[in-house]
């Protein structure tokens, strides 16, 4: 087909799929790691799980926060579909990633 | 190019050739009398899809009274225990599976066509098929609650309760069916409204300007794609177990209750908003009518239902918080629980303020709608309660659970389905429903509704279990619950009287529909079995309000494609993003195919689960026979290379490779597939983590090297052999003798591939019954084993088109979509070779 389907599709729905990436990521890494030594191990005193967990959570909270600000430069003023939907997107999904991290700030530990 | 919107520059002009709309009326002509039965247009589909998911509908409602007569007094005797398992059990899988996901589809391709300007949708057989499949079968299933043979686990069936040790009869076979039907259904939908939505649309229609219910289904088929593979997989696996005894859910020989678990509401929180988001499609559709102004926040509406159609994905172990996962997996769920708040607000406050800007009539619609916002967010706002992981500790499984998800889905999906049956009915004869009764049956409604379900908040609160039969008179629940039986009734008698109200105007003899609410979307043009006239040049988002003359000019056949220009059935086919005409796409004619098909399929289950094995496999036999002589049909050359779709505009007539809309729908049906086999790999490394310390299993053993590397490079091979004679064919190069040993080659090369696999793991010793790590390595050769099946029936297909003359340059769909499958089955090969044989050398 000649329109760009896949590419405007991806472009207005990458930060969500950045939501999902990161959700997934970090739920199989958290449930896998738990299972193996890496649950009693520890780096400058804390849990090498709860670390990467959130040096992951801040790399996906800055790739959010930089889709956002790019969605928001090239917003445009005539109200096309692309624009706004993007802009959307790019703020659900910074709140998303920041809402998953919310719970790395009360827990530490693989609790069974 | 755009094309002209203007009065004096539309695509066709006055007067018409004679008998332009006398042809029209003939090609589309709904069959009458028991000839119905082989209509395949979807506006007749859709209205026999919506007939019989209300059947449904009443027939699980009936079984509730049931239930609520049994729970109103303490130690009550109607029903016993074993009978009030299986009312329980067929309640919630009648509504959820046989009701809720089947009436917003019914309802999207009833309404769609019109709404989107197109004639019908790209495959109306496949929509034939889906509904027969659905109904037959569906029917079928009910019938076995007054042989016994009903299923008696609860709606989600978990193991091991429902399990060969535990539920050792058909009934939990029966229910393994039932969903079979409703999986082969909602799939097919899926293929049909993405392909309609994207490629059917009326010229100018840019995604700008779709109708936000399209938008809305078109999320939802695509979440439909993405949710359903997971219990596809999942009742495969559980039939597997109950039929051959392969553990995967029997924790003693390395299975995981859990597992099913993970896959059902993998499937079964996103069933929730598949469920929802058509509802609130088709409210933000009524809400800009009933205020008479257009709806506000339309891009907001459109990235909020991305939104919740991606997060919704992240909430499957919300309903697993209390099966022992690791609490920091169970706080990113809860997490992810309360983040859709924000996307389904977004929609809510969306309404409100259109509300607001407008003028609000107050009819049935408008009531109900009002109803629906007043009890989904108080659903909502329990939601978030129980996302809450240690309240949902203390209520889970009990009756505030109960409470809590009719109120999201009576009040989501049935409040806003009465509104919708209410708004849209003139569509089907022009008669619009009593107002007096709609404001009496609005008033029963939702008056039972809480009546019924609010007390359950207490009762629940108050620690009354789910699905008990009974309950001792000491434990202080009697008034709540029969406050609640009361309502129920209450409930009932206004349904009763809503569609009794429904019957009596369908009884009305037929007039045109006109525009009774003064609605801005093209559903409301002029409409007989052919839809509109013409197809519409759009040039805004609500085109009956800002051309008011668009409904006449349609009539009178000034827009694209006034007529039959192919002499057959037919429709435009628009680029997906700007809504450019791009070919004229011939559509099939109505058939006994799919019906006949449908019933194959439906006795080939049927049969099956009853264990007559020889009439179910001649059953299927004649299902498969059905669908390619329908395929055999519908991939023809066209009878003319372009066609007038307009005064100055030729269009070609079909389309080949990407640009066809078969080639869509293979992928999308391949992608389902990829994800059914994901989740098979899925079981098997769940079982691999599972296998405590050593994997494989004690007992359990790899294949040597050389087969699943022999396997590789003949799926390889056959694959390249294929592409070969798909890239040579398509310049005409190879004759039609080497052409057909290219196909034998390939197909000789699947079937040696699939012979080393099995070889492989037959020297290793595979035993499936042995423990959950084998059982999952066979589901995935079995999976592999249905592909090569497929794959050698495919290339017989294909044989028989060329020995007929038929796969040509014009004709080559058959060719080009067998392509795909050819080369998905190899990679899913390739890839499950080398996850059996990496994942235990990773593991260690």
């Amino acid at each position: 087909m000649r329109d760009r389907l896949a590419p405007l599709s991806f472009d207005a729905c990458a930060p969500l799929l950045l939501w999902a990436l990161h959700f997934f990521g970090a739920y199989v890494f958290a449930a896998a790691a738990c299972l193996t030594s890496l649950a009693d191990t520890e780096w400058m005193g804390r849990s090498v799980i709860w670390l990467v967990l959130i040096v992951w959570t801040m790399a996906a909270l800055l790739c959010a926060l930089w889709l956002l600000i790019r969605a928001g430069r090239r917003r445009r003023p005539d109200g096309r579909l692309l624009s706004g939907v993007r802009l959307g997107c790019a703020a659900l999904g910074l709140v998303g990633i920041a809402w998953t991290g919310l719970p790395l700030l009360l827990l530490s530990t693989c609790v069974a | 190019m755009t094309a002209p919107v203007t009065n004096d520059e539309l695509p066709n002009s006055l007067p018409r050739p004679d008998g332009e709309r006398e042809k029209l009326e003939a090609l589309w002509r709904t069959p009458r009398g028991w000839r119905f039965l082989k209509s395949v247009n979807n506006t007749n589909i859709g209205l026999l899809y919506i007939a019989t998911a209300l059947l449904f509908f009443v027939l699980a409602g009936i079984l509730a009274l049931l239930m609520r007569a049994q729970l109103a007094v303490p130690d009550n005797t109607l029903l016993d225990a074993s009978t009030y398992n299986q009312v329980f059990t067929m309640h919630g899988t009648v509504m959820m599976f046989l009701f809720a996901i089947p009436v917003v589809e019914a309802i999207a391709v009833f309404l769609l066509p019109g709404m989107l300007g197109a004639r019908d949708l790209p495959f109306p057989r496949l929509s034939a098929y889906a509904y027969w499949a659905y109904a037959i079968g569906g029917l079928a299933f009910f019938c076995t609650l007054f042989v016994g043979l009903a299923p008696d686990g609860g709606w989600f069936m978990y193991p091991p309760l429902s399990g060969k040790q535990y539920s050792p009869g058909m009934n939990a076979d029966f229910w393994l069916l039932g969903i079979g039907f409703i999986e082969i259904s909602a799939i097919a939908g899926a293929i049909e409204l993405i392909v309609g939505i994207l490629f059917t649309r009326a010229p100018g229609m840019t995604l700008g300007r779709i109708p936000i219910y399209a938008w809305t289904m078109l999320v939802v088929a695509v979440m439909i794609v993405f949710a359903f593979p997971a219990v596809i997989a999942g009742t495969a696996l559980l039939e597997l177990e109950r039929a051959f005894d392969w553990p995967f859910f029997i924790a003693e020989r390395g299975g995981d209750p859990v597992l099913w678990q993970h896959l059902f509401w993998f499937f079964g929180h996103p069933e929730v908003y598949i469920i929802f988001l058509p509802a609130a499609g088709m409210v933000s559709t009524m809400i800009p009518t009933i205020a008479q102004t257009s709806l506000v926040g339309y891009r907001a509406i459109v990235a909020a239902l991305l939104g919740v159609g991606f997060f919704s994905f992240g909430l499957w172990a919300h309903h697993m918080f209390s099966v022992g996962l690791g609490v920091m997996e169970l706080s990113f769920v809860s997490a992810a629980s309360m983040a859709v708040a924000i996307p389904t607000a977004i929609q809510i406050f969306a309404w409100i303020a259109t509300l607001w800007r407008g003028s609000v009539r107050i009819t049935t619609p408008t009531l109900f709608l009002l109803g629906f916002m007043f009890v989904f967010v108080l659903g909502g706002l329990t939601g978030v309660m129980v996302a809450v992981v240690p309240f949902d500790w203390q209520v889970h499984d009990t009756y505030f659970i109960v409470a809590h998800f009719h109120y999201v889905l009576i009040g989501g999906m049935v409040f806003p389905m009465f509104a919708a049956l209410a708004y849209w009915l003139p569509l089907v004869n022009g008669h619009t429903m009593s107002e007096r009764c709609g404001r009496w049956s609005f008033g029963l409604i939702f008056g039972g509704f809480n009546l019924a379900f609010f007390p359950m908040h207490i009762s629940g609160l108050l620690g009354m279990p789910r699905r008990v039969y009974t309950y001792d008179a000491s434990l202080g629940w009697g008034m709540w619950n029969m406050l609640s039986t009361i309502g129920a009734f209450i409930l009932a008698l206004g349904i009763a009287l809503f569609f009794l109200d429904m019957l009596r105007v369908l009884r009305k003899p037929q007039r045109p529909a006109g525009n009774p609410w003064h609605a801005p979307t093209l559903e409301w043009l002029p409409s007989e079995d052919y839809a509109s006239r013409s197809i519409p040049q759009i040039a805004s988002r609500d085109p009956l309000w800002d051309r008011p003359a668009l409904a006449d000019e349609v009539n009178a056949g000034r827009h694209w494609l006034p007529g039959s220009a192919t002499g057959g059935r037919e429709t435009l086919v628009t680029s997906p993003v700007r809504a450019l005409p791009l070919h004229v796409l011939p559509l099939p004619d109505d058939s006994w195919l799919p019906l006949i098909a449908a019933v194959g399929t439906a006795a080939f289950f049927l049969l099956l689960t009853t264990g007559s094995v020889a009439p179910a496999f001649v059953c299927g036999v004649v299902a498969v026979v059905a669908v390619l002589c329908w395929l055999w049909q519908t991939d023809r050359a066209p009878q003319v290379p372009q066609v007038k779709i307009g005064e100055h505009r030729w269009l070609p007539v079909g389309a080949r490779g990407s640009a066809s809309h078969a080639w869509w729908a293979t992928c999308i049906m391949l992608t389902v597939d990829v994800l059914i086999f994901a989740c098979f790999l899925f079981a098997y490394v769940h079982a691999s983590m599972l296998s405590s310390g050593s994997c494989p299993p004690a007992g359990a053993h790899l294949p040597a090297p050389v087969w699943p590397l022999a396997s590789c490079l003949m799926l390889l091979s056959g694959s390249c052999l294929f592409e070969m004679l798909r890239r040579q064919d398509a310049h005409l190069r190879l004759p039609q003798g080497r052409l057909r040993a290219l196909i034998m080659l390939a197909g000789i090369a699947a079937l040696a591939a699939f012979a080393f696999e099995w070889q492989g793991h037959r020297l290793a010793g595979l035993d499936p019954t042995a423990q959950a790590w084998s059982a999952a390595v066979a589901a995935i050769l079995a999976y592999q084993g249905f592909h090569i099946f497929v794959l050698m029936l495919a290339a017989a297909y294909l044989l028989a088109r060329s020995w007929k003359g038929k796969l040509t340059m014009a004709s080559r769909s058959s060719l080009d979509n067998t392509a795909l499958l050819w080369h998905c089955t190899s990679l899913q090969g390739i890839a499950g070779v080398l996850t059996i044989q990496l994942l235990p050398q990773w593991m260690g």
